[in-house]
Parts: structure tokens; C-alpha cells; sequence
């Protein structure tokens, strides 16, 4: 039977594993109770945060002699695996601590720290996830579905088909548009239709890699994506992943880059089942190296959710509210020009609406359709500043008809 | 590690993603001066003078003897159109670290917004790039200064050696494309301002140089125009109807045919432009409709008999809405410089 206090600082310390103090306390006491096997992995913990503190260094020592409890009353002890030959005994005398041999008994017991990534168990420093959504959960956007299914699904599911027409599967897909319009919404939902994992890459773990080993660090990501094939590998915000090297000063993003053009280069010769598709607000600002053929050489526009997308985001972010009397089809009229992002932030800022005169009126009411109508008028669409550069871009910026289908949205709606 | 993060989101534009990265930075240690530094230069790529001069003061008070704090200061204070205080903490960058040619750009950069001082600036330029002769920035400072002391053959010299360093130098270019005057090449400035904005579509400047090429083009088919209608009443007063109708003829010929070939010679975009203008821009809409009540009047001596004196009672009204464009159309201009 455990002692209560034992019992108790475990799950303190479970709780705050960081703190030294406790965890040494606890090990104290598994030591005085004669458990040394269960002390010697929270000493360890503790000396790897203070490999200096000479208390915890003699603990340590308590904690290896001590002979195992009987057999019966506690866990049983690790096996300690055969000895490694002594030092020789003038050094063994200087450290006063045989930490090799420490290190041995530890081996079971302690998990490493860190590893090398050479080893087969490396754990992938990405996440793969299985996505359950597919084509079908996004409402409307039929160009947008029409399109990845004529580049990316259909050849992928018709080999006949595909040999037949000679048509490749090299190279990845980029997605364009302004914020908010669900581009990784989009790419989640073809992994899901494709039945392959997901493999985000963001802005966020790029910049965290660019510390010293950029291009290693892309490397890795191809490499656990072709691991974990078939594997959808998304390359978010992909402008500042692939900026274009003549925009940069940094060495970093320029290594980067390189990297990422022979990492989507090898793609095509070398893997089955590694896609690549990549979004971005700012396609101007990518690297053109990176969408040229076999590359990131198509390119799709996913503008603002049409009539029948909006339908759907709406019903979306007012499921679940407490509404009365909201008329679905009168806010998707009102709100063409809308992003999705921005139609979240319609629900929200009603919501807030009918809270707040709840709050004052000290009567509970339901989010009403005047609510919903107030906040839209004050919220107005967030795309105006992109497609004002939008405009620059499909105006003079159109080589080879790259912003042809910008250029035709923009006529349609007259923005130009 | 966060504040290299920040230095990367700057790099690549993403100013205000950087802020929001500096900020949990600064509230953890308010003494770190990289932290300030980098807040300045993301306030400053987002226009926020104001807090870029806040963040600026917090850097120089806790480093003086590091240059950068006093630049970023320099940098802030003319954002916000203090341009003596600018000048001044340029020049305390320089006593910092006078061997540094940023140092000399910056108070370059700075002094050629006051006139007084101008000879100052192209000194501080031109010691600039030879401290540093490759660096494509301080020979766009010179380009900067010799544009505002308006000698345009440095001026050009020191652009194109900046683009030759950096041929990605956006500013260069730009700067570059709109030096003389407006009138004198409108189509090699339209297709360098084009190219500019085809390089970086963000750069408002570029717009709105090109937007004004739109608009130049527009007031020469106008003033072609206004020469038919000259030519029209003047032939029309001495000859008979074959030879009005012909002149006539010959000058809307020559109007059309104008109008096609500077058409032609612009890039696709600015006639695009144009297009929008005359839908939104006062000037441009009082531009056309005063260009069609010249053309009607054009028609009008040209083909109704004894017409020349219906065109020379409307030349003056129409002379004097000419004048009135022509100002309002200086006004414009100054108001853009």
C-alpha cells in the first residue's frame, strides 16, 4: 500500500513537473521507504534541470544503493542490464559519483531527451492528421471544386484516363486569394477526398526553423511527408515560405527557398502519393522560381464564397446560438463581398449585440434577425486593400496570363 | 529567438504580425533594446509615425552609443514631417558611428527635405557611397538628393547605378521613371511606372504616377480636340463647304489617329485606368465633357454652313473652361507633389 503523503506528492508533481523542489521531496521520501527504483527517475528529471545541485547529486546516490524492496510489496525494479567495464579507479575516485554506470541503470528507466533523428522510432516533427471532411462539406465555390478536381482528382483516380492523355502528376497546386475565403478549408477537404493525410506547414514552424538549419529543416518536412505517404503536404501563407529571393536580405528565407524548389522538384521524380499544394493571400510575392513547370505550376483563385457558400456559412456560425426569426437567404443577399472570416465576425459581433442588451435590460432575449443586420452594417467586408492591390497585379503584373481568371473576376464585378 | 522570428516577419513585410510577436517580448523584459528597435521598424512599415518614434526613444535611451536607435529616430521623425528634429538625430547617428554609410544615407535622406540644407544632404550622399560603393542604397540616397537639388544627370546616374546593384530596387525605379517632366516621354514612363507596380503591386506611388499618366494622356486627345476645333473655325471662315467638310475631316482623322497611336504606345493597363477615372475623377469627368462639347462644337462649324460663327462664339466660353482645367489641373498636381 502507498503512503498517502507518497501518493500525494506524485500527483503534485505530475501536476507541476517542473518544479524541482517537490519532485526531490518526493524522491526523498521514496527513498527513506526504501523504493530507491522509483526515486531514480525523478532525481534524474531533477538533475537534468540542475545537473549541478549537489543534494540532488547525493540523493542520486541514495537512490541507486538502495537495496530493491521485497518482491511482492512494490513494483518490481527494472532489470539493470550487465555493468560496463569500471574507469579506472583514479578517476572514479576524482568524480565520486560513477555517472556511466548511473547512466546505464538509467537507460530503462529514463527516456532520452533528445535524439539524433537517425534512428528508425525518430518521432516526425509534424503532425499528419487524417481528415474526415471532403468536397462535399464545402458549401458552393462549384469553380473552385470543378477546378481541383480537373487538376488534382481526377487523373489521380483515373490512371487509364491519365495515361491516355499523357497527363502528369508532377507538380503541386497553388492556391490564391484574398484572407478569410477558406483556402485551407479547401485543402483539408481534398486531403479528405483524396483519403490521404494532412501535413500543414504555417509561417509559424517555418520561422521557427530558420534559425541556423533552414534548409535541413525543409528537408524534414519533405521527408516526413514521403514517410507518411500518401500525404496531402499543405504549405500555408507559402509567400513567406518561398518569398521571392531578390526581396530578401535574409540568408535564411534564400536557403529556404532553394531548398523548397529541390524538395518540389524530387517530389515528382522520386514519391508516390506526396501532393503538394500551397495557398496564399500574396501570389505576387512568391518566388517565380517556384511556379514554374513541375512546380507550384498551377494556380487557383478562391475568391469571396458565392450565394450558395454563404448559405452554408452562415448556417454554419449561427447553429448552435440561441436565434429567432433569422432569415438565411435575406444575409446572403446582404452579404455578397463577404468572407467567411468576416461572416464569423458578423455572428460574433450580433451575438455580443443581443448579450450586451441582456446584460442591461437584465432580460434574457435570442439573437434576432435586426441583430444580425446591425452588425453586418457595421462590419464591412475586409477584402477592399487586397483586391486594391489585386487590381495592380492582374492591371500589370499579367505575364503569360498567370491572373487571367483575377483579371476576369475583376471585370465581372467591376472593380476595375 | 522570438525577436529573429520578428526579424524574419519584417523582412518579409509582415509588420504588424511582428508587433504582435514583440509584444509578449517587451512585457517580459521592457529593457530589451533589439525588442524596441524592431517595434520601431514595424510601426515605421506600417506608417504609425507616432509609435515608431515611441519605440525609437525607448532604443536611444537605453543604448545612445548604438547608431541604429538614432536612425530609427530619424526615420520616425520625418514620417511625421519633423524634419529639423530628423535632421538632428541623423546627425547623432553619424557622431555615434561615423564610419557606418547608413548613418550618412539616413541624414542625407533627411536634410534634402529642407531646402537650406540640400548641398548638406548630397555631401552626406556622396559620403555615403563611398564608404560603401556597393551598397545600392547609399547611391539612392544620392539619386534621392540630386533629384530634389534638381540635378537630373546625377540624379539619373546614381538611379541606375542603384538599379545596377539591385535590380530589384523598386524605389530606384520608380523615382527613375517619373524624374522630368511629365509630358516629355509619356509612354517610356508608363511602361517603367508599369513595370515597377508589375514588381511590387503594393507600391502606392506607382499607382497613383500611373494614374496621373492616364490622366496626361486624356489632356493631350483633349487638346487635340480643341486644335481641330481651331483649325475647323479658322478654314471654315476662308474656304467653302467642300474644303470645311475635308479640314473637318482630315482633323478628326488626325484626333482618332492620335488617340489610337498614344493608345497604342501605353500599356494595356492605364488605358484601363483612364477608363475608371472618367467614372470617378472630377477632373477627368469635367475633362471629357468638356472634350465632347469641343468635339460637338468641331462638328457644328464643320458642317453647318456659316458655322465658323457659331465657333467663334463658343470659343470663348470653351477657352475659358480650358482655362479653368488648366488650372484646376495645376492644382492637382501640387496637391500630388
Amino acid at each position: 500500500m502507498d503512503d498517502p503523503l507518497i501518493q500525494g506528492l506524485e500527483t503534485a508533481v505530475a501536476a507541476q513537473p517542473d518544479n524541482v523542489e517537490l519532485r526531490l521531496h518526493l524522491a526523498r521520501l521514496l527513498v527513506d521507504a526504501g523504493r530507491g527504483g522509483d526515486a531514480v527517475p525523478h532525481v534524474a528529471t531533477a538533475l537534468q534541470q540542475r545537473p549541478d545541485d549537489p543534494a540532488a547529486r547525493e540523493l542520486m546516490a541514495q537512490a541507486l544503493g538502495t537495496p530493491p524492496a521485497a518482491a511482492g510489496a512494490e513494483p518490481p525494479v527494472p532489470p539493470v542490464p550487465p555493468a560496463p567495464p569500471a574507469p579506472p579507479a583514479r578517476q572514479r575516485q576524482r568524480e565520486g559519483f560513477d555517472w556511466s554506470a548511473a547512466e546505464t541503470d538509467l537507460g530503462d528507466v529514463v527516456p532520452a531527451m533528445f535524439v539524433d533523428g537517425q534512428g528508425e522510432n525518430a518521432t516526425p516533427a509534424f503532425d499528419v492528421d487524417r481528415e474526415h471532411l471532403t468536397l462535399a462539406d464545402v458549401g458552393g465555390m462549384r469553380e473552385v471544386k470543378r477546378r481541383l478536381n480537373a487538376a488534382f482528382l481526377a487523373p489521380m483516380r483515373n490512371p487509364e484516363l491519365r495515361r491516355t492523355y499523357a497527363k502528369s502528376l508532377r507538380g503541386g497546386l497553388l492556391l490564391y486569394g484574398p484572407p478569410g475565403c477558406g483556402k485551407t478549408f479547401v485543402a483539408r477537404a481534398l486531403a479528405g477526398e483524396l483519403g490521404a493525410g494532412f501535413m500543414t506547414v504555417s509561417l509559424a514552424d517555418v520561422l521557427d526553423m530558420y534559425i541556423g538549419q533552414s534548409e535541413k529543416n525543409v528537408h524534414e518536412i519533405f521527408e516526413t511527408a514521403r514517410t507518411n505517404a500518401p500525404v496531402l503536404l499543405f504549405l500555408d501563407e507559402v509567400d513567406a515560405i518561398g518569398h521571392k529571393r531578390s526581396r530578401t536580405s535574409s540568408d535564411g528565407i534564400r536557403n529556404a527557398v532553394n531548398q523548397l524548389l529541390l524538395e518540389l522538384d524530387s517530389v515528382g521524380d522520386d514519391n508516390e502519393g506526396v501532393f503538394v499544394l500551397a495557398a496564399t493571400n500574396h501570389p505576387w510575392d512568391v518566388d517565380p522560381a517556384l511556379r514554374r513547370p513541375g512546380r507550384l505550376d498551377r494556380t487557383l483563385l478562391v475568391l469571396p464564397p458565392d450565394a450558395e457558400a454563404r448559405e452554408a456559412i452562415w448556417t454554419h456560425h449561427l447553429r448552435g446560438r440561441p436565434i429567432q426569426g433569422i432569415d438565411v437567404r435575406r444575409l446572403v443577399k446582404a452579404s455578397d463581398g463577404y468572407t467567411g472570416a468576416d461572416i464569423a465576425h458578423v455572428v460574433d459581433s450580433a451575438a455580443e449585440l443581443a448579450l450586451l442588451d441582456a446584460a442591461e435590460s437584465g432580460e434574457l432575449r435570442l439573437i434576432a434577425q435586426a441583430d444580425v443586420e446591425r452588425a453586418l452594417a457595421e462590419v464591412r467586408p475586409s477584402i477592399g486593400p487586397w483586391f486594391e492591390t489585386a487590381k495592380n497585379v492582374a492591371l500589370f503584373a499579367n505575364e503569360g496570363g498567370s491572373y487571367d481568371e483575377l483579371l476576369a473576376y475583376l471585370r465581372k464585378t467591376r472593380r476595375l | 529567438m522570438t525577436a529573429e522570428r520578428a526579424r524574419h516577419l519584417l523582412d518579409l513585410g509582415r509588420h504588424a504580425e511582428a508587433l504582435d510577436l514583440l509584444r509578449p517580448v517587451l512585457a517580459a523584459d521592457p529593457d530589451d533594446v533589439d525588442a524596441h528597435a524592431l517595434r520601431a521598424v514595424a510601426h515605421l512599415g506600417l506608417d504609425q509615425h507616432t509609435e515608431a518614434l515611441a519605440a525609437a526613444d525607448e532604443t536611444v535611451a537605453r543604448r545612445p552609443d548604438v547608431e541604429w536607435g538614432h536612425r530609427l529616430r530619424a526615420q520616425a521623425l520625418s514620417g511625421l514631417r519633423r524634419h529639423p528634429e530628423a535632421m538632428s538625430a541623423a546627425a547623432e547617428a553619424i557622431s555615434v558611428d561615423p564610419d557606418n554609410w547608413a548613418t550618412h544615407a539616413q541624414f542625407a535622406l533627411c536634410a534634402a527635405q529642407l531646402p537650406e540644407h540640400r548641398r548638406a544632404a548630397l555631401a552626406a550622399a556622396e559620403r555615403a557611397a563611398s564608404i560603401s560603393p556597393t551598397e545600392p542604397d547609399a547611391h539612392f540616397a544620392v539619386g534621392y538628393v540630386a533629384s530634389h537639388l534638381a540635378l537630373h544627370e546625377l540624379s539619373d546616374t546614381a538611379y541606375r547605378r542603384t538599379i545596377a546593384l539591385d535590380p530589384g530596387h523598386v524605389a530606384a525605379r520608380h523615382n527613375l521613371a517619373v524624374a522630368g517632366r511629365l509630358g516629355v516621354d509619356l509612354s517610356r514612363r508608363a511602361h517603367a511606372l508599369a513595370g515597377v507596380l508589375g514588381d511590387d503591386p503594393g507600391q502606392g506611388a506607382a499607382r497613383a504616377n500611373l494614374e496621373r499618366v492616364a490622366v496626361a494622356a486624356m489632356v493631350r486627345v483633349h487638346l487635340s480636340v480643341v486644335a481641330a476645333l481651331l483649325v475647323t473655325t479658322a478654314v471654315s471662315a476662308a474656304a467653302g463647304a467642300p474644303a470645311r467638310v475635308a479640314v473637318l475631316a482630315a482633323c478628326l482623322a488626325g484626333v482618332v489617329l492620335g488617340a489610337v497611336l498614344l493608345a497604342r504606345r501605353l500599356p494595356v493597363g492605364v488605358l484601363v485606368l483612364a477608363r475608371a477615372q472618367l467614372t470617378r475623377t472630377p477632373f477627368v469627368i469635367a475633362l471629357a465633357l468638356v472634350a465632347v462639347l469641343t468635339l460637338l462644337a468641331t462638328l457644328w462649324v464643320g458642317l453647318v454652313p456659316y458655322g465658323h460663327w457659331f465657333g467663334l462664339r463658343v470659343l470663348r466660353p470653351l477657352g475659358l473652361l480650358n482655362v479653368v482645367l488648366l488650372v484646376w489641373s495645376v492644382v492637382r498636381a501640387g496637391s500630388a507633389d
